[in-house]
């Protein structure tokens, strides 16, 4: 199902969340609103899920204008980035939930609940756990679990708000590789909200990028981080260095750097600060004379320039943005 | 070095077992004594003359009146306690502190002022007295009047008891059982009732504890009519001053029982409150 937002506005007080929001999602897609917090992607997010009112605009999903309709009625699931799962119900009632509420004439009946719960359950791979408390359960199991209860009742439009947020940092690795391949697999029109350009980058198929209420830049991550619309999303999308050179400011990220042991008349000298080895990569952090900020340079770790490399040595380097 | 820590561990202990002592001490003098007092003087003429005074029928009138009164004043606050929490703690509104702070008025305001307050709102010369009289309504000096008072001085127990425990579990989970299709009263039954059940529970237990025992408002607008307007309270000060001590005690023992047991559900709630 697409969702289309168009023209909506959204203040608390006198706070602006929202200025003017356009943005249209096809069927099938899987969007990251990505930004700093209190940027409004959270608010847009609620917003589309019917959880908060628009002071102006229009929430359509596949050509019909739901922006008057309840959250009950507009058949999306959501799933909170602390989960918000029933604390007194097992994890089966939790999954059965949206099943049992539903009207009597619409409403399975108890096999039937049972047997799509399990299925669902066993999706998460969490079978095993249906009799437990969510409070018996890990982060990463209750986000599972509260995923599986969003899809209970066969939702249209899955919204995540920060999903992993609360997660440590293995753990949500792993969650967001499956949410990603679980979205090729029910290929369910998907919106998350995130703050964390890595993130974005690797789940996305397309990346909403917002700050302070409105949006600076729609794309997929290869277009935004390679051809950022403005400053914001440039330094939002990753790190960058600074260099003074002449009179010119020159930016480039950490790996648009070449290195070498030997001075040259178009290279720049640097002092080793730094040498940190982050796996596939090296990060050398340079001191150039004359300007404050150091450079940070991530070259593959088997560089040649970095062996017998010490802190403290001159190392030569020239940004070599593409 | 070992003994200097062992010395301040000593003193330590010294100092906590002092106050442990005190506290103890205080417990004793002031609640445990007067409660032996209260039981050893109904029983000192033997358990007939007791039985005697707690089933005289003015007694079982006291009894069913305070019941009366319980039974009515403590599940209407229970619908106002969760109605008001529900406000304070899932919506924004203008007036909202007013409203926290109005709830906690019959705690600061003296009991005997809510009774003259309604003597004078419901009384014979009072504001609506002459609408009543014609209508043949009698409030004050009769049962409406003992549970509007019963009723004023409950009002802060229930809503107490819920309101930081409500904003504490926030909306989020109300908004899951939303999205998950639930209609406000599945919403509510479901979901929000369950996870304020205990402390719903603890604050019945202490709206039933203050119903039961209060004495000050209720005595402004019974009239104390025995057999009629009585309470057990009342019962207990009217048996006290014609000097008939050994009734006046047992029927406070009656009382007393009561709230032990409500202490007893009290602890019991609280409990699985903490859980």
């Amino acid at each position: 199902m697409s969702i289309e937002v168009q023209h909506v506005n959204k203040a608390f007080g006198d706070f602006k969340a929202l200025n003017e929001i356009n943005l249209a999602i096809e069927s099938g897609e899987l969007v990251a609103l990505l930004g700093p917090s209190g940027c409004g992607k959270t608010t847009l997010l609620r917003i589309i899920a019917g959880l908060e009112k628009p002071d102006s605009g229009h929430i359509i999903f596949n050509g019909d204008d739901v922006s008057k309709r309840d959250v009950r009625k507009r058949n999306v699931g959501f799933v909170f980035q602390h989960y918000a799962l029933f604390r007194h119900m097992t994890v089966f009632d939790n999954v059965a939930f949206g099943l049992r509420m539903k009207p009597r004439r619409q409403r399975p009946s108890e096999t039937e609940i049972r047997a799509k719960v399990m299925e669902l359950l066993q999706m998460v791979q969490l079978d095993w756990l249906a009799d437990r408390y969510p409070e018996q359960l890990s982060g990463g199991q209750r986000q599972r679990i509260a995923l599986a209860r969003a899809l209970a009742v066969q939702p249209e439009i899955l919204l995540l708000d920060e999903p992993f947020g609360a997660l440590d940092a293995k753990v949500r690795k792993e969650l967001r590789r499956w949410l990603a391949n679980l979205h090729e697999e029910i290929n369910l029109t998907s919106v998350f909200v995130t703050h964390d350009q890595e993130e974005a980058m690797e789940v996305a198929d397309r990346i909403v990028v917002m700050n302070k209420g409105v949006i600076e830049q729609i794309g997929t991550p290869a277009e935004v981080y390679e051809n950022p619309a403005n400053e914001f999303v440039y330094h939002f999308l990753g790190d960058s260095n600074q260099l003074q050179l002449n009179d010119q400011q020159i930016q480039f990220r950490p790996h648009e750097v070449e290195l070498s042991r030997q001075a040259a008349p178009e290279l720049q000298a640097g002092i080793v600060r730094d040498i940190r080895p982050l796996g596939a990569i090296t990060r050398v952090t340079l001191k150039v004379a004359g300007q404050e900020q150091p450079i940070e340079a991530e070259v593959v770790r088997d560089n040649i320039n970095l062996i017998g490399l010490q802190r403290g040595q001159t190392l030569f380097f020239r940004p070599n943005a593409s | 070095m070992s003994t200097l820590v062992l010395s301040t561990t000593r003193q330590r202990n010294l100092g906590a077992l002092t106050l442990i002592g005190c506290a103890w001490l205080v417990f004793l003098v002031f609640l445990v004594l007067p409660l032996y007092v209260v039981l050893s003087e109904a029983i000192q003429q033997g358990y007939a003359s007791f039985f005697t005074a707690v089933l005289e029928p003015d007694a079982i009138a006291a009894l069913k009146l305070t019941l009366i009164a319980v039974g009515i004043s403590v599940p209407l606050n229970v619908v106002f306690g969760v109605a008001a929490a529900w406000c304070v703690s899932k919506y924004e509104f203008r007036g909202k502190s007013l409203l926290v702070t109005l709830i906690d008025l019959p705690f600061s305001v003296s009991p005997i002022i809510a009774g003259l307050v309604y003597i004078l709102l419901f009384g014979a010369q009072g504001f609506f007295g002459e609408w009543l009289a014609e209508h043949d309504i009698q409030i004050i000096f009769a049962i409406p009047g003992i549970v509007l008072a019963t009723l004023f001085v409950t009002v802060p127990f229930v809503a107490r008891e819920l309101i930081p425990l409500m904003q504490q579990q926030g909306t989020q989970e109300e908004e899951a059982a939303r999205l998950l299709g639930a209609s406000g009263w599945q919403m509510f039954w479901h979901v929000t009732l369950p996870n304020i059940r205990w402390g719903l529970t603890y604050g019945v237990v202490l709206c039933t504890a203050r119903a039961l025992g209060e004495f000050g408002a209720v005595s402004v607008v019974s009239g104390h009519i025995r057999g009629f307007t009585n309470t057990l309270p009342l019962h207990v000060e009217i048996l006290y001053n014609e000097y008939n001590h050994v009734a006046a005690f047992s029927v406070a023992t009656v009382l007393l029982v009561m709230a032990l047991l409500m202490l007893i559900l009290k602890q019991w709630a609280q409990e699985r409150l903490e859980k």
